[in-house]
């Protein structure tokens, strides 16, 4: 199923001023919507502990060099602006302050069976590009990625 | 004499020229609330002057041009430079020229159903930015108060700028899931219409000429699309009914019952051509099947008369592709007719047994049906009782008691 095989891209026409027209990392034309600043995205690892390959498994060294492969190819695109894995959630403390107390306690904020496990911060175009290198995160087939663009402070 | 040739004129281009508008600014203003707000200012400028000045020869290229204007006007307001100004300027001051807009209207459409938007919040903008209703005439239609609808606008058109939300056509590896988005949000729209046979009235109608509308343009963007032109089909044969299927006291009318002289055959016909243009084309989908088995009642002379084996076979090839258990009642339904009530109620066992349909009013007032046929009147009176148990629609619920008594004074 397709929308034509040569899809309906007119907008830009000789002696249109207001397209703009290029090609972008994920080899997508890109004419309406363009931005002149790059957004930029969190893309949140969520994932339960007890599932995905055991450590030291071969599942586990197969899925870590999709890991190194994957952060390799984002960064060759010059959109990655960092990314950690994070210790397992039993190594978390949280902090909050409360009527001038500080209350310090062990676990996660929020105790939930998917845990946020790592995270890669990117500078792309637009959500449809935040999602295309969501989807390619290695764990997403078990785990949830959430996407949650960056505050703009200038804009507001 | 002016006059009314300029509002007839507005009322038109209104129709025809809001979506093509909306999305050539969306293309060039990336801003979904600034590019409605200029087409509306745009709009009404119109009907303040073509009153008096006449119809503009091309009033798409007039209403472009103003609603640029207009665009250009609030962004200098901002008093704060924007970079989207100086080709604005510059597109403002040429006559724009006829062009193709199917790309922009495309990503117009696939912008308001992207799936990163709640489907609420999808269908809202659809029906604001893309088929022109108001935020009023939206909440009326979904019986939500108009600030509820102008919330779930605001919040939505918030999300598309906060979290840059890309109006643009999907590339291929995403466009049968995007595709797939908007088909559902356009049947959602026909759906919500049929399902109130007396809705408000709209702008080309009620909520399933608009539904009608949008299929029709989308297949217009995207001939080559069968599953689009499934939905228009679909849409179209089933609401080519609307008039026979209710009676005076808004009772609904069984399809065996139905005065099949007042179906709309105008309707009929252009669903029968959009099927047409979308056979021969890989495998069909789920709303081309559903439009086939709507199309062999729209084409049956009489209930008795319909092919039933052909619309049980279809109804196997839904269930093939992931059909629910309701398309499993429905194919039950057709047996019944094709085979006999016994071979119906067999099915309907099966399904029965598997519990899933227990809540659903349709399950049991199909077997009362079935069963009333065998003769079996207490069966019929039991499964009728059921379904009045767990049937929550007032005029259907009327309609089922009196189905049910019906059967005692036999």
């Amino acid at each position: 199923m397709s929308i034509s095989s040569q899809p309906v891209r007119r907008a830009c026409e000789p002696g249109d001023q207001t397209g703009h027209k290029r090609i972008d990392q994920t080899g997508r034309t890109v004419i309406s919507n363009r931005r002149d600043t790059l957004m930029k995205y969190l893309l949140l690892l969520y994932s339960d502990p007890a599932v995905g390959p055991d450590y030291g498994s071969p599942e586990q060294q197969a899925e870590m060099a999709k890991w190194f492969s994957y952060s390799e190819e984002l960064a060759a695109t010059g959109s990655l602006l960092g990314g950690e894995g994070l210790q397992p959630v039993e190594t978390a403390s949280s902090v909050r302050i409360r009527d001038g107390k500080t209350i310090t306690s062990d676990g996660p904020f929020a105790e939930t069976k998917e845990v946020l496990g790592g995270f890669y911060l990117i500078d792309v175009e637009d959500l449809d590009q935040a999602l295309h290198w969501a989807e390619k995160i290695p764990n997403v087939g078990y785990g949830t990625v959430e996407i949650r663009p960056i505050m703009d402070y200038s804009q507001t | 004499m002016k006059q009314t040739t300029a509002v007839s004129a507005i009322d038109a281009a209104f129709r025809s020229e809001w979506s093509r508008l909306v999305a050539t600014l969306m293309r060039e203003l990336r801003d979904l609330e600034l590019a409605e707000d200029a087409a509306q200012e745009a709009f009404v400028e119109a009907s303040r002057r073509w009153r008096t000045e006449g119809v503009p020869s091309r009033p798409g290229a007039w209403l472009l041009t103003t609603a640029r204007r207009k665009a250009i006007d609030r962004l200098r307001r901002a008093k704060r430079f924007d970079e989207r100004l100086p080709a604005l300027e510059e597109a403002a001051k040429v006559e724009p020229e006829p062009r193709t807009l199917a790309d922009d209207q495309l990503a117009l459409i696939f912008g308001c159903c992207h799936p990163s938007l709640g489907v609420d919040s999808q269908v809202a903008l659809t029906l604001r930015s893309v088929g022109g209703l108001s935020t009023a005439q939206i909440a009326h239609a979904f019986l939500v108060p108009e600030a509820t609808m102008a919330k779930r606008l605001v919040r939505a058109k918030k999300k598309i700028k906060a979290a840059a939300i890309p109006f643009t056509v999907p590339d291929q590896q995403h466009l049968d899931a995007r595709l797939d988005a908007v088909c559902g949000v356009v049947y959602a729209i026909f759906t919500e219409g049929h399902a109130s046979a007396h809705g408000p009235t709209l702008l080309r109608g009620n909520l399933c000429d608009e539904a009608i509308w949008l299929a029709d343009t989308i297949s217009d963007l995207a001939p080559d699309e069968s599953e689009v032109r499934g939905l228009a089909a679909l849409c179209l044969l089933t609401d080519a009914r609307r008039a026979a299927r209710i009676d005076e006291s808004d009772a609904p009318v069984l399809l065996a019952d139905q005065d099949r002289s007042r179906w709309d055959q105008f309707k009929i016909q252009r669903g029968l051509a959009h099927l047409l243009a979308a056979s021969g084309q890989t495998e069909r989908g789920p709303y081309q099947l559903q439009a086939t088995i709507a199309a062999v009642h729209s084409t049956a002379a009489s209930f008795s008369e319909t092919d039933w084996p052909t619309i049980v076979n279809t109804y196997d090839q839904i269930i093939r592709s992931g059909g629910g258990p309701v398309v499993e009642l429905n194919r039950a339904v057709a047996v019944a007719e094709s085979d006999g009530p016994p071979a119906g109620l067999e099915l309907l066992a099966d399904l029965a047994a598997r519990q899933q349909l227990d809540q659903y009013h349709y399950f049991h007032s199909a077997q009362a049906e079935l069963l009333r046929r065998t003769g079996d009147v207490k069966g019929a009176a039991l499964a009728y009782d059921r379904s009045i148990e767990v049937c929550d629609n007032e005029i259907e619920l009327a309609w089922l008691k009196q189905r049910r008594d019906e059967l005692a004074e036999r």
